[in-house]
């Protein structure tokens, strides 16, 4: 009679397996094992790299913004620095292995809300014959160190030589831009107003100071009012093709090149792009605010404001974003960053 | 049925366990050691990082009177409400960190810290408490913008308990300095045009 199967026990080739098996995954295992808690023993690389991020910070922070030019694009080793090498760090030294690099870029903040976060970007090149709004930068299309920050015209710091303010029985020439005295973030460009527009000469009227007429016989020039009275009761003839003449007690000299503002401000401006308003001599056209129409760059000043167009540039290199990243030992990689600016609370 | 184990079955069943459990306690002893030594690093490493980060934030806020003879002294350009002395210092004595703020003379401080209330130990299980001033060349002031740079302080605080050893060093450059010494009252007035901080560091940690 053979024995049950529930009494054979294992066969010497099943124990061989088992032992052979067993020996190969339980040190695996263990092995394993020993890593992931050695591996536990050196979580001072956080702290370790947020003291070197700040080190790097404190180290370009300290410099004058002028000064804060000198990127680091490639990891080098911690331990070169002078601070970090041993001595004075002991041996082995706790820094070996640590490796930082730092990055330093020109930004731009664009916009800031009374309770939001700035936005940084850096800025796009400028664009010729090209709306654009008021906060809004660009930078010059030939490298630069300089953003420029649109402002409306009216606010040009420049705005008492040439007035870019309306301002009355002022010349003004073709093209030239302006706003109203109570600024409405809208400009207005001259342009000479159509002869068609103005009013015909008509006999025994009191005209005053300002005041235009064109002949009853069109001869392509307009005359404008230069000493108050009356008119008299025939029509000069031939009205003089420059200078001026006495018509009554009226004085009128010739005009037609020359664009000038009327006495009175034009009220309401009109606010539809492209809506005209008469003035005087000129007529007003209604432009949202847009960069010259030329194609030509405008001169980039080192400091102040440039016009451009119906803008203006205000200078505004205000911000470097410093970026320094550090790499422990293991790979990891760590950054912090900052703003930094030229100038006292210059958020746009 | 009533045989009994066989000595050869006894010395196998104890060779065996014993194999086992040399296996077993390593593993157990060793997982013990690595929590010890987690517990403490992880102790220093709190340790010290609360104690340089409360030393880094008051010194970049120092204008002037920095002295690294004994620890590291400094006035400080803005008080906070819970501490509205000026003069702050940071000085080892044996195994402690200790932090010391009075009025701008530092004279209690600087003397007798042991009879000043504000002295207090900010970390203990120091080694070693090292300040190294970095001259930069020129400190700024009104006269030499944009071309200088202002001085930098390395600190490097060593921690040490149950044989682990705990290295840490930051370099701090003081936001509010300046130069021109204790005649402070041009401080107010540097022109700090093109400095990255314009004087507009404050800290209100006390």
């Amino acid at each position: 009679m053979t024995k049950g199967a529930r009494d054979r026990g294992f066969t010497l080739i099943e124990l061989i397996v088992f032992i052979i098996v067993a020996g190969i995954f339980i040190p695996m295992a263990y092995i394993a094992f020993m890593a992931v808690t050695r591996g536990l023993l050196d979580p001072e690389s956080v702290v370790n790299a947020r003291f070197l991020a700040e080190t790097k910070m404190e180290d370009l922070t300290g410099m004058t913004y002028a000064s804060i030019v000198t990127p680091q694009a490639s990891y080098v080793n911690v331990t070169s620095d002078p601070r970090f090498g041993s001595p004075p760090m002991p041996s082995p030294n706790p820094y070996s292995g640590y490796q930082w690099r730092w990055t330093i870029q020109s930004v731009a903040y664009q916009g800031r809300t009374t309770h939001g976060i700035p936005a940084i970007s850096i800025p796009e090149n400028w664009l010729p014959s090209t709306i654009y709004r008021v906060g809004d930068y660009v930078k010059p299309t030939q490298p630069s160190v300089h953003f420029y920050r649109c402002v409306s015209l009216a606010s040009n710091p420049m705005a008492s030589s040439p007035p870019s303010r309306w301002q009355a029985n002022t010349s003004y020439s073709t093209n030239f831009y302006i706003s109203p005295t109570i600024p409405n973030n809208l400009s207005y460009r001259c342009a000479a107003r159509s002869l068609a527009d103005f009013l015909q000469w008509q006999p025994n009227r009191p005209y005053v100071l300002g005041d235009y007429v064109v002949p009853t016989a069109p001869n392509g020039h307009s005359y404008r009012c230069t000493g108050a009275g009356t008119s008299g009761a025939v029509e000069p003839s031939p009205w003089p093709t420059a200078g001026s003449l006495v018509d009554g007690t009226v004085t009128w000299t010739e005009n037609t090149d020359t664009r000038t503002t009327g006495g009175t401000e034009p009220s309401p401006w009109p606010t539809n792009p492209g809506d005209t308003v008469n003035d005087g001599s000129v007529t007003w056209a209604t432009e949202t605010l847009h960069t010259g129409s030329m194609g030509m760059e405008p001169t980039w000043p080192a400091s102040g404001s440039v016009p451009d167009g119906s803008l203006c540039w205000q200078e505004s290199t205000a911000y470097n974003h410093i970026t320094v990243y550090v790499r422990e030992p293991k790979g990891y990689e760590y950054s912090v960053n900052t703003i930094v600016s030229a100038r006292p609370g210059a958020y746009p | 049925m009533n045989r009994g184990f066989t000595l050869i079955e006894l010395i196998l069943v104890i060779v065996i366990s014993s194999i086992v459990s040399v296996f077993t306690f390593s593993f157990i002893y060793n997982s013990i050691q690595t929590y010890r030594l987690m517990r403490t690093q992880s102790q220093l490493y709190q340790e010290g990082s609360y104690a340089l980060e409360r030393l880094t934030r008051e010194l970049r806020d120092a204008s002037y009177g920095l002295d690294i003879a004994s620890g590291i002294s400094f006035l400080k350009a803005y008080q906070t409400p819970a501490d509205t002395n000026s003069f702050v210092r940071y000085y080892r004595s044996g195994s402690s960190l200790y932090r010391c703020s009075d009025n701008f003379l530092g004279l209690v401080c600087l003397f007798n810290p042991g009879s000043s209330s504000t002295n207090k130990i900010v970390a203990g299980n120091i080694a070693s408490f090292l300040i190294q001033h970095n001259v930069n060349g020129e400190p700024c002031n009104a006269s030499n913008l944009p071309n200088c740079q202002d001085d930098s302080f390395s600190i490097t605080l060593a921690l040490t308990r149950d044989g682990q050893t705990f290295t840490i060093a930051t370099t701090i450059t003081p936001k509010n300095y300046c130069a021109n010494g204790a005649s402070a009252a041009s401080c107010s007035t540097q022109d700090y045009t093109n400095r990255s901080f314009n004087r507009d560091y404050r800290d209100v940690v006390n």
